[in-house]
């Protein structure tokens, strides 16, 4: 009868201890914080969004008022004015302003090898364009053509073209617009990290990125749209 | 004899109301962290929601703005023949730009992941990835087309696509598959540009996606997203 007794509660007891030893020691769930900061970024997005629908309502509501109050001389000025920005953000005039250059060259090994210079891949170039609009360019000029919403990089033959144009084989100078000189660095750095980057380092070629200067000129767009 | 027994009842006694306490103890603090992460989390939540709400009033109020000077730049072509140049130009740029919504035949290319496929061991072999929507959207481009958007996102001269795991990020929003890209223009050519033989489909087709193409004889395009 002791020994029953004994024998229950010692159970009990260890029991006790054991589960009380699991509860102490299992270490505490790591927390997925990942959910609250998915949407804190989202919500940063929405509020940088709103601030450009901010600017656009004001631009646009500035034209309106201008229209209405021009009188017949003054709205063929407006209207002048009008088309000129859009072609400006279009890309069918000449750019000045904040933005980086790139100089892309044969590597000197292939020099030293004898290699023949041949023309960028077509798939490299888009990956690099890509790769550029992705870290915050703003509109880009390959070798002197200007890409806009319709360009298409292709190749033809074993000729990169942009806008169906062929480009020069390196070395060729990449010039790319950004909103500040911020924003400028900004893709340099990313740039210089950029897998587009490392697969031109595969083709032979060489990249160099200047630093970011407030006097970067884009060629305008050549050609009709249609 | 008696005693003994009566000494270990206590101790066990005081060790099991002590473990008691101890665990009543830590159950309590475990439920009280918990709900400040909610909280924090729900609060977010309701500001995301909130300032999405913001922007969609925003986006209508700029529509509404917009079309007021589309609709008074109209009215002025008609009144004079010198603003008509200007205004045709205005809204074909607009158009390129991405600021007027597009209309007109195209073409609609969908992609989808391949079947899941037993014998190979890595998922990467049949789903859809940046570059076949990249290839396919760069074939409609060549092609002549006018406006291109992929699962109703219109793309701006400065869209951007990558491969994010699963899902494809075109301009920073996320998109699964299936894909759906639409372009405007002539809808045959754009059609035979993807279908020709060696071109992108067949890559697409190799690389085990499942493509659908048909022309369509009217297609809308929303307006591209402002900001940069």
């Amino acid at each position: 009868m002791k020994t029953f007794l004994f024998t229950v509660l010692f159970c009990l007891f260890g029991f006790l201890v054991a589960v009380q030893y699991n509860t102490v020691h299992t270490p505490q769930e790591v927390r997925d914080t990942r959910e609250t900061w998915e949407i804190r970024q989202a919500l940063a997005e929405e509020r940088e969004q709103h601030s450009a629908y901010l600017e656009q309502i004001e631009q646009q509501t500035a034209l309106l008022t201008q229209y209405k109050r021009a009188t017949t001389d003054e709205t063929t000025q407006v209207l002048t004015d009008t088309v000129t920005q859009l072609e400006q953000v279009a890309g069918l005039t000449p750019y000045n302003g904040p933005g980086i250059t790139v100089h892309i060259a044969p590597a000197e090994e292939a020099v030293a090898l004898g290699l023949e210079a041949s023309h960028i891949p077509v798939t490299t170039l888009q990956r690099f364009v890509n790769d550029m609009y992705r870290y915050g360019a703003r509109s880009i000029d390959i070798a002197g053509e200007r890409l806009i919403a319709t360009s298409a990089i292709r190749t033809i033959g074993d000729v990169t073209t942009v806008n169906s144009r062929a480009i020069q084989k390196p070395p060729l100078t990449i010039h790319i617009a950004t909103t500040t000189l911020e924003a400028a660095e900004t893709l340099r750095q990313r740039l210089v990290v950029s897998t587009a980057v490392e697969s031109l380092y595969i083709d032979n070629l060489t990249v160099q990125i200047d630093a970011p200067s407030q006097n970067t000129t884009l060629a305008p767009y050549v050609g009709d749209r249609n | 004899m008696l005693t003994t027994r009566r000494i270990t009842l206590l101790l066990v006694s005081i060790a099991t109301g002590f473990l008691v306490t101890y665990a009543y103890k830590v159950t309590q603090q475990q439920e009280v962290q918990l709900p400040a992460s909610f909280e924090q989390r729900e609060a977010y939540r309701q500001e995301l929601i909130e300032q999405q709400e913001r922007n969609k009033a925003l986006a209508e109020e700029l529509r509404a703005v917009q079309e007021a000077v589309f609709a008074y730049e109209q009215q002025l072509a008609t009144e004079a023949r010198e603003y008509e140049q200007n205004v045709d130009e205005a809204e074909r740029l607009r158009q390129l730009i991405g600021l007027l919504p597009a209309e007109g035949q195209g073409v609609r290319v969908t992609l989808e992941d391949g079947d899941y496929d037993p014998r190979s061991y890595n998922p990467n072999d049949y789903i859809v990835h940046e570059r076949h929507i990249f290839e396919v959207v760069n074939e409609l481009k060549i092609a002549g087309a006018d406006a291109v958007a992929i699962n109703g996102k219109r793309l701006k001269a400065n869209s951007y696509i990558f491969c994010n795991g699963p899902v494809v990020v075109v301009d920073g929003e996320e998109f699964p598959a299936p894909f759906v890209i639409e372009a405007i223009g002539e809808r045959n050519t754009l059609e035979e540009a993807v279908r020709l033989t060696g071109g992108v489909l067949d890559r697409l087709v190799n690389d085990r996606v499942v493509v659908t193409i048909e022309p369509v004889e009217r297609l809308m395009l929303g307006v591209a997203q402002v900001g940069e």
